[in-house]
This record gives C-alpha cells, structure tokens and sequence, in this order.
C-alpha cells in the first residue's frame, strides 16, 4: 500500500489544521479528478509503520485540530491497515478524523470491513465528483452531490446523517 | 592665444589670471593663511609651471578638466597638503554637478514617467497623480539639498555604496520627523486646534469619530511615517453618545416598558457606531494628505488598554472587524482588500483561547484576517516579558522604548520617531570577506555612520519652533507647547526614539557560515549578531542618553532591491547572497526556505526579542477564506510566541473579469496576469500583498516584486 504525501500542517482540507494523508490508488475515474496521478496505487511511497509513527507525531501537535485521510480512493486500500490506523489515531490522538471517498455511505455500508473503518471515523465526504456540479465556493468537497456525513450518528441511526447540507 | 572649453560648451580665451586665483584660493584654503615668503614662491612658480605646461599642449581649445588636472599635478610638486585639498574640493564640485543635472534628470523622468525607480519606490504612491507628483519632486529637491549640503561626503558616500541607508532622504530637507503614537486622547478630552480653528471636546462618537480623521490627516501631512491611533482614546464617546442618547428617550417619556426602552437606546447608539465607523473607514481610505497618499494609520484595538471603557472599546472594536470583513468595493464594483487603515489586535489573557471571556472578539478578528489579511496581531503576554508593557507600533512597526515621565510613569501616546539610517548587513559580511573578526569591527564602522546619522537627524531639528507644525507641537498630537518654544524640548520631555535598522541577517549569516541562519551554529551566530547590535546601541545611548537609539527590523520597502543592487555592483554575483535581486528583510527567515509556520515564529521570535525599535513577522499562507478556525490555531502560537506577527497571503481581483483569486506573474516581463481572462493591463488589475508592515497594491520595485513572487508558504 503506497501514500503519496503527508502534509503535517493541513489548513485546505478542513476546518482548523489539519495532519493530511492522501493515499495512492483509484479505480473510480471520476471526470474532472483533481488528483489524478493518485489514480496509480504504485504512486508515492510505500506506507510502513514507520511513516504511520511519523503520521501519529504530526497528529499529536498541539497546533494541529484534526486529521484528514484522503486519496486516491481511502476504501480501495488495506482496510486492515486503515482500521488500525483509525483505532491508532483515535487512542493515542484523539482528534476528529475526517475521511473522504468517491463511494456513498450507502455504498460503503455494504461492507463489514468498511463499517470498521467508518467506526472510529467522525466525519465522511462521500459521493463521486462529478463535473457538471463542480462548486469551488463549497466548503470540504468540488461537487454539490457530494455530501458531508456526521459518522457516528449516521452508524446510530443506520441512514446518512447530513451535517451540512 | 589658447582657448578652454567651459563645462556647459562655451569656449572662453585662456586667463592665466585665474589660474593664479585659484592656487592662491587652494592654498589660503588649506592653511588659512596667506602664504609666506617662502610660500608665497613656490606658488608663483606652480602657477607659472601650469602655463607653461598649458600652453606647451597641442590643442588650441583646452577642456577645463585637462587644465584641473595639471593644476593637481603642479600643486603635488610644490605642497601634498595643498594639492590633496584641492583634489577634494573639485570632487565635491564634480558631485554638486552631477546631482544637479541628476535632479533636473530625476523630475523630468518622473513628469514622462521614465523614472521606474521613484515611480514605484513607495508601493502606496499613485505616482502618475498630478498632486503625488508634486510630493515626489519636492522629494528630489530634498535629496538634492540634503546630498550637497546638509550631510557630511563620508556618509553620503557610505550611502551610495550602499554600506548604510539613510531612509526618507525625500523628506530631510524639511523639519519633519518619521511616525509617532498620536495623544488623541488628549486632544480629544482637551481640545485641540485644526486649522486655526478651535475644536473642543466633542459631545458625541459621530463628531469624535470625524475629528479623529481630520487630526490623521493634519498628522500625516506633517511627518513622512506612519502613525497610530488607539479605538479606547475614543471609547468614552461611545459613553457620552450612550448618555445622551439615554436622555433623550427618558425625556421623551414613552409609555413603553424598561426593556423596550434599553432596546431602542442600544439600536440607536448601535447605529452610530455603525456610521462613525463607516466615516473613519471611508475618510481614511479616500483622503489624500500633503505627502500624495493616503494617510499611512493603524488602528490600535487593545480591549484592555484603559479598563474604566472596556466595554466601549470592545464595541468599536466589533464594528471595525465587522466593516472590514463586508470589506469596501473598489472602483470595478469588487469587494477587495483595503489597504489603510492597518488594524492592530492584541492578544490577551482575556480573548486568546477558547472560554476567555472576549474570544467570540477573536474569533471575528481570525474571520476577517482570513478574508483581508487584516487585522495583524500583537502578543500581551510577550510585550510585558519583553517590554514590561504592552503598548501599539507607530504606524507599520516601529516600537518605542519604555520612557517615563518624572512622575515615573511610562509615557506611549505623545511620543515618536525621529527617523532611521539602516545598516546593511551583508555589505559588512562582504567587505570582511566571510571573515567573523573582521566582520565585528567592520560592522562596528558602519554603526558608528548609522550613529553619526541618527545624530544628525537630532540635531537638525535644533532651533526649530513649534509652529512648524502646530497639530503636532502646539496641539496636542505630540505636545502643548508654546509658537515659540522649541520642538526639541517636547523631544527632549516625551522620549523621542531615533532608530538604527539593519536587513540581510540570513546574507549575512549564510556568507559567513554557508548555512541558513535557522538552525546549529548559523543560528548562534545569527542571535550573536542580533545581541551586538543591540548592545552596541546600549553603549551609544550611555554615551548620548538624549538621543535614545532603538534598533528597529527594516523592511526595505524598495531597499530590498537597492541594497541588492549595490552588493552586486560592488561584489559581484554570489549564490544566495546577490543572485536573487532583494536582500531578506530584516532577520527574517529566508523567503525560499521550506519551514513551517510555528517553527518560523518560534525561531524569529528569539531574533524579534532583541529588535525592540521595532520589528514584524510574516507567515505565508494559502488563502484562508474558508478558514479562521486556522487562524485561531495560528492567533494562538503567535500569543505564546512572539511580539508582532502577520499573516500573508494572495487577495487579488480582475477589473476586467471580476475573477478573485491569485493573479500569476509574468516570469519575464514581471507583470500581472488574470489566470482566469488573461488580462495584463497593470491598471486593471487588484493586486494586493504584504508590502512590509501595510499592505500594498498592484505597483512594487522590482525587488520587492522578485521578494514577493518568491515567497515559499509555511501552512
């Protein structure tokens, strides 16, 4: 599994600073992606347990307010690295984490792997981007189909709980 | 018969008379004496010898140069001291003629706009205005008189070297001084006189508010910096505003409820804050003093400042952030940056952190900093570690020292700056050849010109009375003396500041150690040198108590290019250090390096600490629009951290397709380009960054444009 960057101070992606992962890798192909050379999953660097320390030291920053995993496609990686990357983070940081994916909640519900994920996740921006509903003015994400989830109330409630709408 | 050509081309029959006069001259000049017997002899035949030697050339016209140089030659035979003398007093001719021709040179280039350099030196100068013009060429006229007459040849030739620069050259002719922290309360409470035309105490905010623009304006006109003015001066309107709108419902004797009632007064004293705001705002913005510009002003927002009206304050304050986050259309019907006035926020124990008491105040600051890159903020906790107090910069930056009036207490607001001479760092790295002994003594050479300077700059202001500028003297902006008394006594009682600035640390550092002043030992050397020009001004403040040097961060607005261009004529082109066309701004970081933000500050904020005259820290960012939480995270290390810090980053609009956003540059012809239309009309187009301390618009000297482009974000 490769990442392609860490940004240790992150203030583009959500509200506050933010440590930022982008991992390499998706098969979605979204017209319009802003990110296309993170299509390739042997883009970037391989992800070891030491850059998931490195990762764990930006977090734990007294400057930073959350972290921010994103790709390329997060659900298209080893879900049991991501799981434990999610637990990690939510023990020795504990910080909102805030997840984006070219899949809806409904989608990703299909997938027990997934929910595990998804169970230490606080935020997820969810939903294809798709170039006829490009919006540079919205906040989190490029298209206006695409929806900012609260996760945990959503898992509760076992229907996507909409933050913003 | 031979003939000499004259200087302006006309040609003159040879006078051997004058010849003789002007021996006679160099020689009576020299010793101040006619000669003796003896004396009177060797002249003669240096005179006759010149004729000879003269008529023995072949030409029949003669240039006069030729004749002054065996003038020279025969004058070495019979007497050194005699010849050297006159050797100089042509030089000094020579100069008096070239900076003649220079200026008649200077202002027409400025009239047909061929002169770049003076055009765009001061970023918030619209020089192609018929009334800026006329600022810039009682400019040159200064400069002129100044160079030739008013300021020794060793430290004029010091400043053409570019080994020092004496600042604001344009306005040493004038009996002026630099920036100053107005006492508007004092004129405000006390009255004062605009004009000739008396002003009591204003009975409301609205008037208040107006008065205060008048006074910027008058302030402005009579200095050449910046100057600064504090919301809780004016906070006490806003109560008598309060009161007497309070009365004027109780009279009115409604049959409405208390709660009804407070809800009208507070709408209506609301609406007033709303408006005197909005007329200090729009005044400021579309005045034009004296100097051609905009008057340079901060806006001092301190909650805290005089607790008795710290709710007033916080009132103004609030209506301030607000306007400038609703921001001010400019002339395409755009919403863009302002530039003036500069809003100065203070971080306190009170507003820095999530829970404190005015941090829903903050959390509008980090809004419309996001937005406007406006307000800038100062740290109360590091100005009471580092000062003792916590007081504004006048205008862009420059602190002043803790002084007291004989009642021991700290004096601020009444007080100002004489004006600066900065020292180039990286000359005096240059010039010792990366060698570190040498380095200190010949930096300690270009202190004593700064010093030498900065004496000047006093002592110029001897003799000169209060009515120069009675706003200032006699008014109260500074003092209430008498027409007649002497503008150095109010110096003298407030503690004026004279200031030594300096700039290329990083060059400097990096010539002499190859590394960047940001960690190991280039750091060490970095705070060493910070620490001797510190103390070096200590010492010449024992030495010259009345002068009270203050050693100030200079941001070389043009100088950036200037000192760059200087280092390069003289030592060639050496990576790092002359090959980028600016040299950093005072101990900044490298613009190119790739650091953080908190790092940035954490590590400038222990050069900052000795810079006490006055320094400011910038933090790159990508645009912040979406993002004041960000800010707030960045407000909050700034608090822990460091004095005075900025945060900067693209506030560009398109006048043609409306697009805001970040304009490109044009790597070639340095030019703005709309990515979004492609428009490069320069006139057309918004561009607003970080100047030094103020914001400025769209025109930079090369220099500065190179140092802006160049900027590597930190966050």
């Amino acid at each position: 599994m490769n990442y392609a960057k860490i940004i240790p101070y992150d203030t583009g992606n959500w509200d506050g600073i933010t440590t930022t992962i982008f991992f390499s890798g998706c098969t979605l192909n979204c017209l319009g992606c802003f990110n296309k050379e993170l299509h390739d999953f042997n883009y970037g660097q391989k992800y070891t347990l030491d850059v998931e320390e490195q990762l764990i030291k930006y977090a734990s920053s007294p400057h930073v307010t959350g972290v921010c995993i994103m790709g390329g496609e997060v659900f298209q990686q080893d879900l049991d690295i991501l799981q434990r990357l999610t637990l990690r983070l939510r023990i020795e940081v504990d910080k909102p984490i805030h997840i984006w994916s070219g899949y809806t909640f409904e989608e990703l519900m299909k997938k027990p792997d997934n929910i595990m994920v998804l169970l230490n996740v606080d935020t997820l921006v969810d939903g294809r981007f798709v170039l006829a509903k490009k919006d540079l003015t919205l906040k989190y994400r490029g298209s206006s189909n695409q929806r900012v989830i609260d996760v945990q109330a959503s898992l509760k409630e076992g229907r996507a709980v909409q933050i913003i709408n | 018969m031979k003939k000499i050509r004259k200087r302006d081309g006309r040609i003159k029959p040879f006078d051997m008379n004058r010849i003789q006069d002007v021996v006679f001259a160099a020689y009576m000049d020299t010793y101040n004496d006619i000669p003796d017997r003896q004396s009177a002899k060797k002249v003669a035949l240096a005179v006759l010898a010149i004729c000879y030697r003269i008529d023995d050339l072949n030409d029949d016209i003669v240039d006069v140069e030729t004749i002054q140089d065996i003038v020279v030659g025969e004058l070495f035979k019979i007497d050194e001291l005699v010849a050297e003398h006159y050797q100089d007093y042509r030089e000094q001719r020579s100069i008096y003629r070239n900076s003649k021709s220079e200026l008649f040179k200077s202002v027409c280039g400025l009239l047909d706009y061929t002169n770049e350099e003076l055009i765009t030196e001061n970023a918030n100068k619209q020089s192609q205005l018929v009334s800026t013009q006329r600022d810039l060429m009682a400019g040159e006229v200064s400069k002129y008189i100044a160079r030739t007459k008013m300021i020794p040849r060793h430290l004029i030739k010091a400043h053409d070297n570019g080994e020092i620069k004496i600042h604001d050259l344009d306005y040493y002719l004038n009996s002026a001084y630099n920036c100053e922290l107005v006492n508007l309360k004092d004129m405000l409470q006390n009255g004062t006189v605009i004009n000739k035309k008396q002003i009591e105490k204003p009975k409301s905010l609205r008037t208040a508010m107006t008065i205060v623009t008048q006074i910027a304006a008058q302030v402005a006109s009579c200095t050449y910096g910046g100057q600064t003015v504090s919301l809780s001066h004016i906070a006490p309107f806003v109560r008598i505003s309060k009161e007497k709108i309070t009365k004027k419902y109780r009279d009115m004797n409604l049959p409405i409820d208390g709660d009804k009632l407070n809800e009208l007064i507070s709408k209506e004293l609301q609406d007033e804050i709303k408006d005197s705001v909005q007329t200090f705002n729009y005044q400021v913005s579309t005045l034009m003093t004296t100097n051609g510009q905009s008057p340079f002003i901060s806006v001092c927002m301190y909650i805290s400042e005089d607790p008795e009206y710290e709710e007033e304050t916080v009132m103004l304050i609030e209506e301030f952030l607000k306007q400038r986050i609703a921001g001010m259309k400019n002339e395409y019907g755009v919403v863009a940056t302002q530039t003036f006035p500069k809003l100065l926020y203070f971080l306190d124990e009170n507003n820095t952190y999530p829970g404190s008491e005015y941090y829903w105040l903050t959390e509008l600051a980090a809004k419309s900093t996001a937005l406007r890159m406006n307000p800038d903020v100062i740290s109360v906790k590091k100005m009471k570690e580092i000062h003792g107090y916590a007081f504004p910069p006048m205008g862009c930056r420059a602190f002043l020292s803790i002084f007291k009036d004989e009642n021991d207490e700290p004096l601020f607001y009444g007080r100002g700056n004489l004006g600066v001479c900065s020292i180039n760092l990286p000359y005096a790295a240059l010039e010792a050849d990366g060698d570190l002994d040498r380095f200190w003594d010949i930096l300690d050479e270009k202190l004593e010109l700064a010093r030498q300077v900065c004496e000047l700059r006093y002592e110029k202001l001897r003799g000169v009375k209060a009515s120069i500028a009675p706003i200032l003297w006699q008014h109260g902006a500074i003092a209430r003396l008498n027409p007649d008394d002497d503008i150095l006594k109010a110096i003298d009682e407030r503690g004026f500041t004279v200031t030594i600035g300096y700039s290329g640390l990083y060059e400097t550092v990096k010539y002499i150690t190859g590394e960047s002043h940001t960690s190991g030992s280039a750091f060490l050397l970095a705070k060493e040198i910070m620490r001797y020009l510190r103390d070096s001004l200590t010492k010449f403040k024992e030495k010259q108590p009345h002068l009270r040097f203050a050693l100030y961060g200079t941001p070389q607005e043009s100088t950036t290019g200037w000192f760059n261009d200087k280092l390069k004529a003289k030592f060639g082109e050496i990576e790092d250090i002359t090959d980028k066309g600016w040299i950093t701004n005072s101990y900044h970081v490298d613009i190119r390096e790739e650091i953080d933000a908190f790092t940035k500050l954490n590590i400038e904020s222990e050069l900052q600490n000795f810079s006490t005259g006055g320094a400011v820290s910038y933090i790159e960012t990508t645009p912040m629009y979406k993002n004041p939480q960000a800010v707030l995270k960045l407000f909050e290390h700034m608090y822990e951290t460091i004095i005075y810090s900025e945060i900067n980053f693209e506030s560009d609009v398109c006048g043609v397709c409306k697009y805001s956003g970040i304009m490109d540059c044009d790597e070639d012809s340095l030019n703005w380009v709309c990515p979004e239309c492609g428009n490069d009309d320069q006139t057309k187009l918004s561009v607003v960054r970080r100047t030094c301390g103020y914001l400025g618009e769209t025109v930079w000297t090369k220099g500065r444009k190179l140092d802006i482009i160049n900027r590597v974000k930190h966050i």
